[in-house]
């Protein structure tokens, strides 16, 4: 595909729309171009004359580029693939490490706290399951990106939303497990003597920051492991963008 | 007595808002491509080729200008593209049509024949 480098440069310049959007167009065009090329060969052109033709009728115009842009900047789309722009410079690999490693250390000590269990709520279940889940699809999509070499870098991008909804599913859970907590808790101490009131106003207490904590870090976690694949994945699509343009020798 | 109330436009205005007439090159070009993707799944470059060939190269497009037409109607839900490899071979992207694709269709059909069915009145009379 190579051969159409120069008029796919031209549209990698003009359009200005965010990655990964711009991959995918460029590389549907280099496609389109090159079926017309085949067309064309089949016809009984020779390859200087196909290449000439499949150009000629792909003209891409100016106007068209700019709805494209319209069209690839809006929407949750466009939001998402700005937020996971690219990650490049050491300075920002070493805070996203940071930041990574707080987290995890900072479930880790949460979990393997005495009265975690002593104080478990029903929801942290949920919420567990929920980071389960993510953590085998993040593994599943690792080994895509890392192993897997004859995979199409276009589906490495799908579902990868998936990974922002179990982010807010876990905030989710985590807020209907602290509204379902207070309801039960006045529910059973509506009549309790004082005393006992406190007692079991400091393990209600345990049992919702426990589960509100955990709530909140694996939905950051997720929402990490979503920045960093997506991330990864722009950076094996750029690659890919790249050998497409590259100029033949 | 004809029902004058404004929550049932008379056909002109429906199709006049569906079809967007300050833009009927775009609305034709969409309702071309659904239709042509009722015939089953496409690549881009085939939609163009099928379009330029049925109607007798009458309508012609340059191949980039579909891709703003292609990827609107995958943002509106009415098509879907899939990176499909075939027969081991290259992988490129193909279009389908949704079921809110087909849906759009049909009322497209509709609000086009009502479209130049007035169009020829006015045409025919003068």
């Amino acid at each position: 595909m190579k051969r159409f480098a120069r008029i796919l440069s031209e549209a990698h310049d003009q359009l200005q729309i965010p990655e990964p959007s711009r991959t995918r167009v460029l590389l549907e065009m280099a496609s389109d171009l090159e079926d017309s090329y085949q067309f064309h060969l089949e016809r009984g052109c020779d390859e200087t004359e196909a290449a000439r033709r499949a150009e000629e009728a792909f003209g891409t115009s100016e106007e068209a580029l700019k709805h494209l842009t319209r069209i690839h900047e809006s929407g949750l789309g466009g939001m998402q693939n700005r937020l996971s722009g690219q990650i490049g410079r050491p300075w920002e690999k070493i805070l996203l490490l940071v930041i990574f490693a707080f987290e995890i250390l900072a479930t880790a000590k949460v979990v393997s706290h005495e009265a975690f269990f002593m104080f478990l709520s029903p929801f942290v279940w949920v919420i567990g399951a929920l980071a389960l889940t993510a953590f085998v699809f993040t593994a599943w999509k690792l080994y895509q990106i890392f192993f897997g070499r004859g995979s199409d870098v276009r589906q490495l991008r799908s579902g990868l939303g998936a990974l922002l909804f179990f982010a807010g599913a876990s905030l989710a859970v985590s807020a209907c497990g602290f509204l379902f907590h207070i309801q039960r808790f006045f529910r059973a101490n509506y009549e309790s003597a004082a005393e006992s009131l406190f007692m079991n106003f400091a393990g209600w207490m345990a049992t919702i920051s426990f589960m509100m904590i955990l709530g909140l870090l694996v939905a950051m976690l997720t929402a990490l492991i979503w920045f960093v694949l997506s991330n990864l994945v722009s950076r094996a699509e750029r690659r890919e963008v790249e050998a497409l343009l590259a100029v033949p020798a | 007595m004809a029902d004058e109330s404004p929550k049932s436009p008379s056909t002109p205005a429906r199709w006049a808002q569906a079809l967007d007439t300050q833009n009927l090159s775009r609305s034709c070009n969409e309702v071309l491509i659904l239709s042509t993707l009722s015939s089953g799944p496409h690549h881009g470059y085939q939609l163009a080729l099928e379009i330029e060939e049925k109607s007798g190269g009458a309508f012609r497009f340059k191949h980039g200008t579909l891709y703003p037409i292609l990827h609107k109607l995958e943002n509106d839900g009415l098509i879907r593209g899939d990176w499909l490899e075939e027969e081991g071979k290259r992988k490129r992207k193909r279009y389908q049509l949704t079921a809110a694709g087909r849906s759009r269709l049909s009322e497209q059909v509709v609000e086009w024949s009502e479209f130049f069915e007035c169009f020829f009145n006015i045409v025919v009379e003068s």
